[in-house]
């Protein structure tokens, strides 16, 4: 018998997929708050916020399978879910005249506005440092991207850079802020115990 | 338009990936990346980096909600919404009714977890093959008894005679074959095709040079689900052509599944399929 507090991740998944509601309840004390906050960042409004954070428990509750944890750590599982989530939400159709207009809008500032809002966000200090220590031109685009819920082409439009450049600068970006997180001894977060 | 497009080069796909991690490409681009992950294990590793390195920049919003958990555990409690592992392993084998770990009520915050979770995530899969053959069918291979236990090894034979009675084996209208191809919901290798010819004396051969070649610290390993249990077939080395292996008697085979594992092999896997099948009644 082992505390479903002192479980790994893996262990929890196991659990869940065994109908044990209490691991879903530690897995969701664990992440929820994370994937909760990363919805409601891309979808800059609560109620569907509240309700893909549902969908993405929800989801591991049907479907634990699905997660591999040769692949990954469950809580980078929960938040790539709750990203693809978000951001087929903002891509629907109504939103994304609403969105053409903001981006429109945003085109100007919109790295300066991200980039604050993400110093806002409760992110662990070596990882604001690690994202510092990368030129602007990297950083910028994974911002963008990753939390402005732009596809490149779009963020290649914001930044009036070519697209090929930028989708490149967001793949090297993300190796660059791997080694810069290794660098500071960064483990990835939720990673088994 | 799109149809007449041709598919992009590796190269071009790996420019993609960072992109595709942060969700960034338009549905055609990431349906071109989808597809080549179904091939390229390489690609698949660096798109589970790049979601950790994400992982690590939504680090953030505290403590989760009560309240939000609460409306969580309202939706769990349907009948539909059980479980699709427990679904489906009940629909492998019901006389093996709980296999898998043992749990408190739901009341205590303690689960015991024994060694057979391990294998757990992987009979689930088996279990849907044979669920998507409509039945779980007792199918009796009709061989003979070799072995008490069923970790059955390669055999040691020389790779010349093994091909040849694995070219006879092929031949022979006696025998059975199972295709073993990549796991739909799963990346894997597209395309890959794994031939099992068994043959009534209980010997089988695979015929696997359509894998990709492992580095040298894995091994690809043969798996067969047997009487509700998942059991080694064979550790078949990093770059496996043709090799043989051999069921014990009266073994009933479900269905049987690649995996790559550390070298050497395991005992039991966690990792999904390279290649699988179900066994259908002959």
């Amino acid at each position: 018998m082992i505390d479903l507090e002192l479980a790994s991740d893996a262990n929890l998944v196991v659990a869940v997929a065994r109908c044990h509601q209490p691991a879903l309840a530690e897995a969701y004390r664990r992440h929820g708050g994370a994937v909760h906050a990363l919805s409601r960042r891309i979808l800059r409004s609560d109620p569907p916020a509240e309700e893909i954070t549902q969908e993405v428990f929800l989801d591991l509750w049907q479907s634990p399978e699905k997660f591999d944890a040769q692949r990954g750590t469950l809580r980078s599982f929960l938040l790539a879910r709750t990203h693809g989530k978000s951001i087929d939400f903002i891509r629907s159709e109504t939103a994304r005249r609403r969105r053409e207009d903001r981006t429109t809008r945003e085109t100007a500032t919109a790295g300066y506005d991200v980039e604050h809002q993400v110093w806002d966000l409760a992110v662990a200090e070596q990882v604001k440092e690690a994202l510092t220590a990368l030129p602007d031109e990297l950083r910028q685009p994974i911002l963008l991207a990753y939390f402005g819920g732009h596809t490149y082409q779009e963020v290649a439009k914001m930044l009036g850079a070519p697209e090929g450049t930028v989708k490149s600068r967001i793949r090297v970006g993300l190796g660059r802020l791997r080694v810069n997180l290794a660098a500071r001894g960064v483990e990835p977060a939720g990673a088994e115990r | 338009m799109s149809g007449t497009m041709p598919e992009p080069t590796h190269d071009e796909i790996e420019e993609l990936l960072g992109a595709y991690a942060l969700d960034a490409l338009e549905p055609e681009e990431t349906a071109q990346v989808e597809r080549h992950l179904r091939e390229c294990v390489r690609c698949v590793i660096e798109v589970g980096q790049h979601h950790e390195v994400t992982g690590l920049l939504a680090n953030s919003g505290g403590d989760a909600s009560d309240e939000l958990w609460h409306k969580i555990a309202q939706r769990l409690d349907a009948p539909s919404e059980v479980p699709s592992w427990d679904r489906l392993a009940a629909r492998l084998d019901p006389a093996v009714p709980n296999a898998g770990p043992q749990l408190e009520a739901p009341s205590g915050a303690v689960i015991q977890l024994d060694q057979s979770r391990r294998r757990h995530r992987w009979m689930v899969r088996t279990a849907s093959l044979v669920a998507a053959a409509a039945a779980v069918l007792a199918v009796v291979l009709g061989v003979q008894v070799n072995h008490l236990n069923h970790q059955v090894n390669a055999l040691s034979s020389t790779h010349q005679s093994v091909s040849a009675a694995a070219q006879a084996a092929l031949e022979n209208p006696n025998t059975q074959r199972i295709q073993l191809t990549p796991p739909a919901t799963s990346p894997g290798s597209k395309g890959t095709t794994v031939t099992l010819v068994v043959g009534q004396t209980g010997t089988g051969y695979v015929f696997a040079s359509n894998l990709a070649p492992l580095p040298s610290s894995q091994t690809y390993q043969l798996w067969g689900a047997i009487n509700g249990q998942l059991v080694s077939l064979g550790v078949l080395g990093p770059d496996p052509s043709v090799r043989a292996f051999t069921i014990d008697s009266g073994t009933k085979v479900q269905a049987f599944a690649i995996t790559a594992e550390p070298r050497g092999g395991v005992v039991s896997t966690t990792h999904l399929p390279v290649v699988e099948s179900a066994v259908k009644q002959a």
